[in-house]
Parts: C-alpha cells; sequence; structure tokens
C-alpha cells in the first residue's frame, strides 16, 4: 500500500538563506574546491567522457570547471591537451605539453604527449614527433607507446618523402611484443602496404614466398581469432601486383 | 582499441569508401581517437572526399 500524500496544511519549509550558523554547516557548504580539493579530476574525466561523444560545449564546460579547481593539474593533463588539440586550439595544446615537459624532464609520457601533438601538427614534417619518440625511449626503453609514435612517424614519413617507411613495421612488432598483443593490425597492414608498395624488388619475388609475406599470413590467421579479418584486406591491397 | 578504427586503417590502402564507412562505425562506437579524425595524418588521402567531409561535419570538427 503507497503512502498517503502529505496534507497541504503542512508548513512550509523556508528557503536556505545561505548563510550558515553552525560550524557544521560552514563545513557543509564550503566551496566544492575546498570541499573536494580532488574533484578536478572528475571534471577532466567529465570532460574527456564528452570528447569522445564529440560534444565539445559540454566538455568545454567540463575543462573549465576542473580548471577553476585546479588550473596546473588540469592544463598539464593529456585529456586537457587532447581537447584543446580537437577543438583547434593547437597552439596552446602544444604550449601546455611543453611546458609539462619542462615540469617533469625524466617522464617520458610528458615527451610522447609533446610528441603526439608534434606528429598531429607535423611539426618539422615529423621529425620533432620521432625526437619526442626517442627521448621517451631513453627515460623507459620498455614503453609501447613509444614504439607506436616511432611507427605513425615512420609510415607518414614514408608515405611523404619514400623514406624510413620500412622501419615502422619493426616498431609496430615492437610495440605489440611489448603490449603482449597484437592491438594495431590496421597500422600493421598499413605499414605492410607502404613497405610493399614501394618494394619492387618484393613484386618481382611475388611467386615466392618472402618473408614479409609469410608473416601476413600469419598475422592474417591471428586477426580472424580477435578481429575481423583485416589482414585479407592489407594481403588485397599490397596484392595488387 | 577499437576494431572498426583499426579496419579503417586496413581499408585504406584497398577501398577508401570502406575506409570511410569504418571511420563512421568508429564515430558510432564512441571512440576517442576519433576526436583528432581532422588531425590523423593517416586520412589525408581521404580529406577531400565527400564521405569525409560528411563524417567531419557531422562530429563538428574543422
Amino acid at each position: 500500500m503507497s503512502r498517503p500524500m502529505p496534507l497541504p496544511t503542512q508548513p512550509e519549509l523556508k528557503p536556505n538563506s545561505g548563510k550558515p550558523s553552525t560550524g557544521r554547516n560552514r563545513r557543509r557548504t564550503g566551496s566544492p574546491a575546498r570541499k573536494r580539493p580532488r574533484a578536478w579530476r572528475a571534471h577532466v574525466v567529465l570532460g574527456a567522457v564528452h570528447c569522445s561523444r564529440f560534444q565539445w560545449d559540454e566538455a568545454r564546460t567540463a575543462f573549465d570547471a576542473a580548471l577553476d579547481k585546479a588550473a596546473l593539474e588540469t592544463s598539464e593533463h593529456f585529456f586537457y591537451a587532447a581537447f584543446l588539440a580537437a577543438t583547434s586550439s593547437m597552439a596552446e595544446a602544444e604550449r601546455v605539453t611543453r611546458s609539462r615537459v619542462k615540469r617533469y624532464p625524466g617522464n617520458p609520457f610528458a615527451k610522447l604527449a609533446k610528441g603526439t601533438l608534434s606528429y598531429l601538427t607535423r611539426r618539422s614534417e615529423f621529425m620533432a614527433a620521432e625526437e619526442c619518440a626517442f627521448a621517451a625511449l631513453r627515460d623507459d626503453e620498455e614503453l609501447w607507446l613509444s614504439y607506436l609514435l616511432l611507427a605513425c612517424v615512420r609510415y607518414s614519413v614514408g608515405r611523404v618523402r619514400g623514406m624510413l617507411s620500412s622501419l615502422a613495421e619493426p616498431n609496430i612488432k615492437d610495440a605489440h611484443r611489448l603490449l603482449r598483443m597484437e592491438a594495431f593490425p590496421g597500422a600493421a597492414i598499413l605499414c605492410f602496404c607502404l613497405v610493399m608498395d614501394e618494394t619492387t624488388e618484393y613484386k618481382e619475388r611475388h611467386a615466392r614466398k618472402t618473408e614479409m609475406h609469410q608473416r601476413i599470413e600469419s598475422l592474417e590467421l591471428q586477426s580472424r581469432e580477435s578481429y575481423v579479418a583485416p589482414f585479407s584486406i592489407g594481403a588485397s591491397a599490397s596484392g595488387r601486383e | 582499441m577499437s576494431r572498426p578504427f583499426q579496419l579503417a586503417l586496413a581499408h585504406l590502402g584497398a577501398n577508401e569508401m570502406e575506409a570511410i564507412a569504418d571511420l563512421s562505425r568508429a564515430c558510432d562506437e564512441g571512440d576517442p581517437k576519433m576526436a583528432w579524425l581532422h588531425l590523423w595524418p593517416f586520412f589525408d588521402p581521404l580529406r577531400e572526399l565527400a564521405g569525409f567531409k560528411t563524417l567531419l561535419a557531422r562530429l563538428r570538427l574543422p
């Protein structure tokens, strides 16, 4: 049985005056930043969620709230830099990542964040990104993200200038080895295809199974287990010869 | 990791329209990497295609 509705004769509650009269109330109504000093992280994560839904206005509101609570920490967070890059504030994104590298010179992730933005902006024809990846590897040679960034750089340089592309595939392989899984099969296919397009010698030796051809076949088999057979697509792309 | 995004990379060399369809699915799945769709150098070969421009407009990206 449902509870009866309150009678209309109930005394009305007076609105809160906003002036707490006791110490306990004062603590409760303190500013959010003082009350929850680490809440900025929640706003940063919320901003990132809005970004992944492409809700840019909502993302900006969330990041602004985070900045209000912890300006330095928020501005140096990668999610914030990612948001700035997505919304075409690339100069500001690069400024905050540079600042983080200066503040944490031994942090490879700071260098990778800077390198990623340099890659996206094609700074110095990708060479700035490559330098960041190598700097991160000097800090931690087992960081798969560094190898992934190197692979991206070398693929792009290979596509634009026809050099270094043969190095991209080994970099993807290193990233997979450190991750202990083939997390980027599409990127691997792309690198394979570029190398194959450039290597006419490979085309001439197509009838014989080269080491790379065998590698494609084995990756294709693996990809069928955990992915939608992308390697057949890559092989068909490279199989134009 | 997102399969549609990886599939888009795999399709890039073979079938550009298929790659755009994959990117559209990555967008439907809310892949965070799609927030940089207008920036990724990988997708430079697609930039002039109408389907790619439509996708950018859908994501409200420049």
